[in-house]
């Protein structure tokens, strides 16, 4: 198994676009770890970079302490599930898995065998003699991935690979690839832009946005605390609620004194902007008091657009309530905040807040 | 409505008439014994049939020996300009190396000098060599001067190849000349299909140093064979046994035609248009 | 900007790779044609003894053959190149219609451009000459001329003649161009249009000339170089004659290396012709480039 590491790494396409700026991570031996952001942010420079496609402006990519900047693709050993797939398409599923081994001269018998054991446990045994263009999305997806594995490489690389799957076989995909990629030992590096995977399938998550890693971290620890108002935006599905308190008055509205005061040391102003998830917003038994503006029901849940009002302006926060209580649109309501779990921001960066 | 109709279809006739009428009066006189291809003013309806120019082509030319000589030469240029055209266009379209883009242009330019401009040169170096009615001695240059049409029309291609398997294939293990051969290659057959066509006829078809390089009866090549024969008959154009020749030799590029009209013309439209 | 390490720019074997898939045609093309032409412009300015002289030029810009062989060159390819473009214009709105036997007619189209130009023009000296060809007789019985013409071998006629037969090789040709370019303009567009209550002639005007106008031009331009070089054709139907009513530059460098001999006054006349060439490149790449910002979407 390898392990990877990234040193101050970039990547520039001519003057203007730097897809990978100053990269620095770590990969151990066997984790999954997942690059996440929008699209554009360089994920797929970051992987590309890894498998040798292309080449560092600046830095060192290093296996297992050997720098490998220099290294072909071909002898990196390593095996990339492209987002298009790229399934050979002269060639059936057989031979599309195939490939990796005959390249290294793998005798027939024992290719036949590996592709064998490969197609049984992707479940795609029967489709062998099919060509790429004959397949579902699906189908082809498991081929694109049974081509990666089937040489037992040190490290995986997935480029968005659910990313072509419609909504409920890319549900179904991320459970059956989670547990296969821990299954077979080998180092995976994931690629998405859809957090929810992400925060599904990792070890670890490293948050990219502008071709800048904005943190690295276990998912709890990215979903609990961002280090910024992106992350924090960014993770999380429905978003996060973001606050603008522009003066202690607004905040006094909102949390208890003690809070407050520790705020005002450390904004002087009072600016502060405020992340609070809708799961950390209770209804009823509290004292602020809003109005119902919009009801959206998420199957078990309803997820409810509360407007309030500050000292100085109006605010909107969303919040889940079982689907079982009785609301509708206009009702006056009141609510209350689980302090422990607010986040504050300062010039978009998190800060620890005492009290 | 009708009359539009009506107008295309006058149009169309107008265009098929455009196309075949030289043909015609050259089938005519092929099939004419002489006493009535030779009567002046011509009578431009059949009156007369005889085989005898198409069996008199075969007695008083070595047409066989310039079909083989042709043969010969087109195959050989066209199999060496696919191979290492298909190389070079696989380079500037998957590698992309630095300097791709002047290397097309350049190619593209080199595509545009007549042979005119360097047959004295050639003949000189061919001379030297020994060369001189020696299949190489057309070959050769054969093989150069398709390089651009060939080097053009490939790469356009292979850069429509999804670079993704490409890159897949470099992943899975695969050195350059394996992804190219195993992946690229097999991928573009339409394309090197549709090049060899187009290169084997430009090279059937050449003159200019056909005419230069080979000056032995034994050596020539159909266009040069047939259209000099009128050199060696100082009495009489034998008119019928040329016409029959010529349209002898015709028949395999319009077999050729019919067999892969649709390549040919995706082939002439990337060549011309993309060019 | 952190400074730059020193890292390779390239994978291990990437100029080898490079230099082994290209390395093949480089050769070729440098010795079969590159050289050919370097030894050109070493000739044009060299005596036989091997001093530098510009006496070979000399020669040529001041004679009235080379004056008459460019003049000759450039009238041809205008002249024959724009009825091409315009004939073959026409055929390719025509076969862009619907109709019986189009494919049929295409292949048909296909014809003249396949024969190989040295053995068209074999047959059109045939149809064209005087006694037994039909068609001066045509032209006579249809009264288009008071007697049958003798085309080759009249100057004037003889430059009709081969732009005669070069037009009816390539217009077919230049059609099968254009119909493709036709065939790219999305058919919603003339749906569009028709909704609009748009006639045919006025599509044709508003819609696909403009459209056109691109693949048009470039291809004129592309046509117009492959016609300066002529060869063939001449050769065979006329060799340049009567005198050198019909001496095109191409037989006209021929003629000079291997009738008279002359071979350095050849190697002027190829590297005149090459600049002659390089000039229409220029003109067509800064044409094309401007086509392609002006019509870029
Ligand atoms: N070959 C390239 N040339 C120029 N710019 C590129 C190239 N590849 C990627 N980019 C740019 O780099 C940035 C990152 O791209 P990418 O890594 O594909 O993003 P992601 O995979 O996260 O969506 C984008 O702004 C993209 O436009
Ligand atoms: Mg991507």
């Amino acid at each position: 198994m390898h392990r990877l590491e990234f040193k101050k790494v970039y990547k520039r396409f001519g003057e203007k676009v730097i897809a990978v700026n100053n990269a620095n991570f770590f990969v151990d031996e066997g984790e999954f770890v997942t690059l996440l952001g929008p699209s554009g942010c360089g994920k797929t420079t970051t992987l590309r970079l890894i498998a040798g496609l292309d080449r560092t402006s600046e830095g060192e990519i290093l296996i297992n302490d050997k720098i490998i900047n220099a290294l072909s693709p071909s002898e990196r050993d390593i095996a990339m599930v492209f987002q298009s797939y790229a399934l050979y398409p002269h060639m059936n599923v057989f031979e599309n898995i195939a490939i990796p081994l005959q390249v290294r001269k793998m005798s027939k018998s024992d290719v036949k065998t590996r592709v064998g054991s490969i197609a049984q446990m992707l479940g795609i045994s029967t489709l062998l003699d099919r060509k790429p263009r004959e397949l579902s999305g699906g189908q082809r997806q498991r081929v694109a991935i049974g081509r990666a594995l089937v040489r037992e490489p040190n490290l995986f690389l997935l480029d968005e690979p659910l990313a072509n799957l419609d909504a409920i076989l890319r549900h179904r995909m991320r459970g059956e690839l989670k547990a296969l990629f821990h299954s077979v030992d080998g180092t995976t590096i994931y690629v998405t832009h859809d957090q929810e995977e992400a925060l599904a399938m990792s070890d670890k998550i490293v948050v990219m946005n502008y071709g800048v890693i904005q943190q690295i971290g276990a998912p709890e620890e990215i979903y609990k605390r961002p280090v910024n108002k992106f992350v924090a935006v960014f993770v999380g599905n429905p978003q996060i609620n973001i606050i603008e308190a522009k003066n202690a008055e607004d905040m006094s509205k909102l949390f208890s004194s003690s809070k407050v005061n520790a705020l005002e040391k450390l904004t002087h102003d009072g600016k502060v902007e405020i992340g609070i998830r809708p799961e950390n917003i209770v209804l009823g038994k509290g004292n602020i008091f809003g109005k119902v503006t919009l009801i959206e029901p998420m199957g078990a849940n309803l997820l409810v657009s509360v407007e309030t009002a500050l000292n100085s302006e109006k605010i909107k926060v969303k919040l889940f309530i079982s689907n079982t209580v009785k609301i509708s649109e206009g009702d006056d309501v009141n609510f209350s905040i689980k302090e422990s779990e607010l986040l504050f921001f300062l010039n978009e960066k998190r800060v620890d807040v005492e009290g | 409505m009708r009359l539009k109709r009506f107008l295309l279809y006058v149009g169309v006739t107008i265009m098929a008439f455009y196309c075949l009428f030289p043909i015609y009066f050259l089938v005519l006189d092929s099939i004419e014994p002489t006493s009535v291809s030779y009567s002046s003013p011509p009578i431009l309806y059949p009156v007369a049939f005889t085989f005898s120019n198409y069996i008199g082509v075969f007695e008083n030319i070595p047409l066989l020996t310039y079909i083989k000589n042709s043969t010969i030469v087109s195959l050989s240029a066209t199999a060496i300009v696919v191979l290492i055209g298909s190389m070079a266009a696989f380079a500037v379209a998957k590698i992309k190396f630095r300097g791709s883009n002047p290397f097309m242009n350049f190619l593209l330019i080199l595509g545009f000098f007549p042979a005119a401009t360097m047959i004295f040169p050639l003949y000189e170096m061919f001379a030297n060599f020994h060369l001189l009615n020696n299949y190489l001695s057309l070959i050769l240059p054969y093989t150069s001067v398709s390089i651009p049409l060939t080097v053009w029309i490939l790469a356009t291609y292979f850069e429509q190849i999804p670079t993704a398997l490409y890159e897949a294939a470099r992943v899975d293990g695969m050195s350059r000349f394996q992804a190219f051969y195993k992946i690229i290659l097999p991928l573009g057959i339409p394309a090197v299909s549709t090049v060899a066509i187009l290169n084997f006829i430009a090279c059937w078809n050449e003159f200019i140093l056909a005419l230069t390089f080979m000056t032995k009866e034994n050596m020539r090549t159909i266009t040069v064979g047939i259209s000099m024969i009128s050199g060696r008959f100082s009495y009489q154009y034998p008119w019928g046994e040329i016409i029959a020749g010529a349209l002898l030799v015709t028949v395999p590029l319009v077999i050729i035609i019919f067999i892969a009209q649709e390549k040919i013309i995706s082939g002439l439209t990337a060549g011309a248009i993309k060019g | 900007m952190p400074k730059r390490s020193a890292i390779p720019n390239h994978e291990k074997g990437y100029f080898r790779a490079v230099l082994g898939f290209v390395a093949p045609v480089v050769v070729f093309f440098t010795i079969f044609q590159i050289y050919p032409l370097m030894k050109n412009v070493w000739l044009s300015f060299t005596t036989i003894k091997g001093g530098f002289t510009l006496n070979n030029y000399y020669q040529i810009l001041t004679s009235q053959s080379f004056w008459q062989s460019t003049w000759i060159t450039v009238s041809f390819s205008l002249i024959s190149v724009s009825i091409e473009m315009l004939i073959g214009f026409v055929f390719a709105l025509l076969l862009n219609e619907e109709f019986h036997g189009r494919k049929a007619l295409r292949t048909v189209f296909l014809i003249p451009w396949a024969l190989p130009t040295a053995i068209m023009a074999t047959g059109w000296k045939f149809l064209l000459q005087h006694s037994y060809g039909p068609f001066p007789w045509l032209l006579y019985w249809l009264h288009l001329a008071k007697s049958p013409p003798y085309f080759l071998s009249t100057p004037n006629l003889a430059f009709i003649s081969i732009i005669m037969a070069d037009a009816w090789k390539t217009v077919p040709f230049c059609a099968l161009l254009l119909l493709a370019g036709l065939q790219a303009i999305p058919k919603d567009l003339y749906e569009a249009m028709q909704v609009d209550g748009a006639g045919w002639f006025f599509q044709l005007r508003k819609l696909t000339i403009p459209l056109m106008i691109p693949a048009i031009i470039v291809t004129l331009m592309f046509r117009f170089l492959q016609a300066f070089g002529v060869f063939d054709l001449i050769w065979v139907l006329t060799s340049g004659g009567p005198g050198n009513a019909t001496m095109a530059l191409s037989p006209f460098i021929y003629q000079q290396t291997f009738n008279w001999l002359d071979v350095r006054a050849g190697a002027a006349t190829s590297v005149m012709m090459a600049i002659y060439i390089l000039v229409l490149v220029v003109i067509v790449w800064t044409t094309r480039s401007y086509i392609g910002r002006r019509y870029a979407q």
